[in-house]
């Protein structure tokens, strides 16, 4: 799956927001009107490593300059909805420390095997969780060419 | 084991037991007496002075000395006007502090014409709108325990009531603003001056930096990080929200937020902090750190 990226701020994201908010107000996707998306680059394409169902929004796993971040899907446009054979899926438990905040994670094996996989590599940028992600995107990489 | 107001020493380890409630950036957080047990000391356990200045006064040290004299550099990159001397206008704010017959109230303005404790509000105001960062932060850590509390109810700074002083020193959390920096300083200041509300922080008018505690880097490695720093002090709603339900009990419930800026030659710096909402409304900051 690849997406193209079309704002990279907060403000391009109000008018998906279901309610008017003052302009320092956060709001659903976790961002005020000031939020910038810094690993975010207008016109880039963005290889999704991975879908997260959030409380309130749905972010793309993806990384900018090898920083890894899940950014809202309303800051991109699909440009191939093709999904790789090997994601898997995970509903997260209420008993786990990121519910409610994280509900679903859909992805590649070890972001849905390892219950510590968010906030290892979005959270605490663990060096072994971003050594993973980025061998999993050679691979899904790979993938995408042998079936273009 | 001595125990002291704040905290518990241990003379075996010659370490407290306990973090130390002041963040200091050059030390461990159970360092006792700044590693110089010789010339400072420390009654309360709160944090470390010269000895000889009585209760009720703050003493000033070398690291805040240096700190401040370093600081001026990065508000002359801010690009605000300052005047050159301000930086050394503070040091000798340190300076007199570390006498324990003199104290930085006595110190003048910018320009050596008048002494802080013999300026209305409104002179020093004009004053501080002048001023360096570094010249703000020997300010802000000359006033005497009580002074924040004095400034925010609109009283002397200078001169704190006996509940100003038992008021922060129930709280000595609110001392530690050197976990925020400037933006920090800004708001030690806030009720004695108002000066970074319209020329610093304008945007950021309801956030209070708590100062309860750091878990991570808050030195920068490069330009980028500290450029990234600067901006999110100044405006802590440029992050987004990465993590909801803080289990820390320094900042239980809280919300952790993350900045981020990618240079066009791809450096990147990467920050994370805390922040405590109230109705969608981010309301008080802390602990920044880079990642």
């Amino acid at each position: 799956m690849k997406v193209l990226c079309k704002y990279n701020l907060g403000k391009d994201l109000r008018p998906y927001e279901s309610k008017p908010l003052d302009k320092g107000e956060f709001g659903r996707f976790g961002a005020s009107e000031a939020t910038e998306y810094g690993e975010l680059e207008i016109g880039k394409e963005y290889l999704v490593m991975g879908i997260v169902i959030f409380e309130t929004y749905q972010a793309y796993l993806i990384d900018g300059n090898g920083f890894i971040s899940t950014c809202p899907c309303q800051l991109f446009e699909i440009i191939d909805d093709h999904i790789s054979v090997n994601w898997k899926f995970r509903a997260i438990n209420k008993s786990e420390e990121f519910y409610p905040f994280v509900q679903t994670i859909m992805g590649y094996p070890e972001l849905c095997s390892n219950k510590n996989a968010y906030e290892d590599l979005i959270v605490e940028k663990d060096e072994e969780a971003e050594r993973i992600y980025f061998r999993r995107k050679i691979e899904l990489e790979k993938e995408l060419a042998e079936q273009q | 084991m001595y125990e002291m107001d704040m905290r518990s020493y241990d003379p075996a380890t010659a370490r407290w037991v306990a973090q130390d409630p002041v963040i200091h950036f050059e030390y461990s957080p159970y360092s006792a007496f700044d590693n110089n047990p010789v010339y400072f000391a420390d009654p309360s356990g709160a944090d470390s002075g010269v000895r000889g200045l009585g209760r009720g006064r703050r003493a000033d040290n070398i690291q805040t000395y240096n700190f401040a004299m370093s600081a001026d550099d990065v508000a002359d990159a801010e690009g605000r006007s300052v005047k050159t001397t301000n930086g050394f206008t503070a040091a000798l704010a340190f300076q007199e502090a570390m006498v324990p017959t003199g104290y930085s109230s006595n110190t003048t303005d910018c320009c050596g014409n008048k002494k802080w404790k013999d300026m209305t509000p409104s002179e020093r105001l004009a004053a501080a709108k002048n001023m360096s960062a570094g010249a703000l932060q020997g300010l802000a850590y000359s006033m005497p325990t009580g002074g924040y509390n004095a400034a925010m109810r609109g009283g002397d700074a200078w001169n704190p009531s006996k509940a100003d002083i038992a008021g922060a020193e129930a709280a000595p959390g609110q001392f530690a603003m050197l976990i925020g920096g400037e933006y920090a300083f800004a708001k030690l200041f806030q009720g004695l001056v108002r000066l970074y509300r319209a020329t610093f922080v304008a945007r950021t008018s309801g956030l209070v930096a708590k100062g309860l505690g750091s878990t991570g880097r808050i030195t920068a490695n490069n330009l980028i990080e500290q450029m990234a720093m600067k901006a999110v002090v100044k405006d802590p709603t440029i992050g987004r929200v990465v993590m909801t339900g803080m289990k820390d009990s320094r900042w239980l419930g809280w919300r952790k937020l993350q900045y981020s800026v990618t240079t066009q030659n791809g450096t990147k710096a990467v920050i994370h902090y805390v922040g405590k909402f109230e109705n969608g409304v981010l309301k008080y900051v802390d602990d920044f750190k880079f990642k």
